[in-house]
């Protein structure tokens, strides 16, 4: 029967015979291997990355010790530039004994949070009036016990934050030159900017003040930098 | 004749036959890495390191965070121009022959301004010469003065440079 085909029949037949041999064996044979390289090659690689993974991390094992140990010495040398965390009577007591120091004599102080700096909070502020007398500054300190704990709350909200950043504003009154010294007093200090001041002459200060508290009254914002004691 | 015919046709299933070989010998050589790998993830020992390394990875992670906020809450602080007690020193000594009767200061702008009171108007340009001299000062900004019988007021704008610069 062959045989009676035409040479032309018999090339036909043999390229569709060829034609379904090379399908039969790109569908059958060669696509599921592939796709089962395939799926191997998937796994192999997952495991691959896997293991590099690991075998980095677990290379760090040592070094990353070794590497915390210096950053926690780099931390608590930094620091040291910071002032510690502190109550509002304690921040009182700091900056009053600088401007007393000073020979200035405080008029009032007022502690806030920062609204620049790191961190910005919301506002919380509490006013401790000296009223010119300096031995009461401590006593309306205690008066801020319900003030301060609003604050470390509000501060404390912010679990991931190290430095916190207080206001204080003081008013003084005294000399030029002891303004001076307040300001070297404050520069010996660890975390304290002098924000912004304003020194003015007697003629103001004696209206408002009503006491021989010096020539100038000045008027001085501080900012407080406090690292967590924690870290 | 029927070798022309069986040759070709040999060669499409040898072909066949070849990269189907080549493919499932490359997933079997996978196959027996993987068996490999498989050991070294599951391993108990290799697991507990692993563990062990990325906790101290985590825990130095966190410890270079907070070595950062550090960092940036310092440069923030040291970033704003200061008017120190020395600059202040220095002012007071260059108008030592007027009287300083305020003062302002705000870091966030860096201005600084000047109030004097002096009895001498010839005095005025060398006073403002002697505040050009400060090196903490980027600029001074001086437009004159007011005052009569004696007594001049002045009121001069100085820049202070940031202590970054």
């Amino acid at each position: 029967m062959f045989s009676k085909l035409t040479r032309r029949e018999k090339v036909l037949i043999y390229i569709m015979a060829s034609f379904i041999v090379v399908a039969v064996g790109l569908i059958f044979v060669i696509k599921p291997l592939a796709s089962w390289n395939s799926s191997v090659d998937g796994k192999y690689q997952k495991l691959k990355a896997q293991k590099i993974e690991m075998e980095a991390v677990i290379s760090q094992k040592t070094s990353s010790l070794e590497q915390m140990d210096k950053i926690q010495q780099n931390i608590q040398k930094t620091k040291k530039k910071f002032l510690k965390t502190m109550e509002n009577e304690k921040t009182d007591e700091l900056i009053t004994g600088i401007v007393q120091e000073s020979g200035l004599t405080p008029q009032s102080l007022e502690i806030g949070v920062s609204d620049t700096g790191t961190n910005a909070f919301s506002q919380s502020s509490q006013t401790v009036d000296s009223s010119g007398d300096t031995g009461s500054s401590s006593g309306t300190s205690s008066d801020n016990a319900a003030g301060s704990s609003e604050k470390t709350d509000t501060a404390s909200a912010d679990s991931g934050s190290v430095v916190t950043v207080d206001k204080v504003t003081v008013t003084a009154g005294g000399s030029f030159a002891q303004f001076i010294k307040l300001l070297s007093l404050a520069d010996e200090e660890p975390g304290i900017r002098v924000s912004s001041f304003s020194v003015e002459g007697a003629s103001v200060s004696d209206e408002v003040v009503g006491t021989t508290s010096g020539d100038f009254t000045v008027q001085i914002v501080f900012e407080l930098y406090h690292a967590d004691d924690s870290i | 004749m029927r070798r022309k015919v069986i040759i070709p046709l040999g060669s499409v299933i040898l072909a066949v036959v070849i990269i189907s070989s080549v493919l499932a010998g490359m997933a079997l050589y996978k196959k027996a890495q993987i068996k490999d790998l498989e050991a070294f993830v599951s391993d108990p020992s290799n697991i507990a390191e692993y563990q062990q390394a990325k906790t101290n990875c985590s825990a130095r992670d966190s410890k270079a965070a907070i070595y950062s906020q550090l960092q940036k809450a310092q440069k923030n602080k040291s970033s704003f121009p200061q008017a120190t007690a020395s600059l202040m020193d220095e002012v007071s000594s260059s108008l030592s022959s007027a009287t300083v009767t305020g003062c302002t200061f705000d870091a966030s702008t860096g201005t600084m301004v000047i109030n004097i009171e002096t009895s001498a108007v010839d005095d005025i340009p060398s006073l403002i010469s002697g505040l050009r001299q400060i090196s903490s000062f980027s600029a001074i900004d001086y437009t004159g003065y007011t005052g009569e019988s004696g007594s001049y007021n002045v009121t001069i704008t100085c820049m202070v440079k940031s202590s970054a610069y």
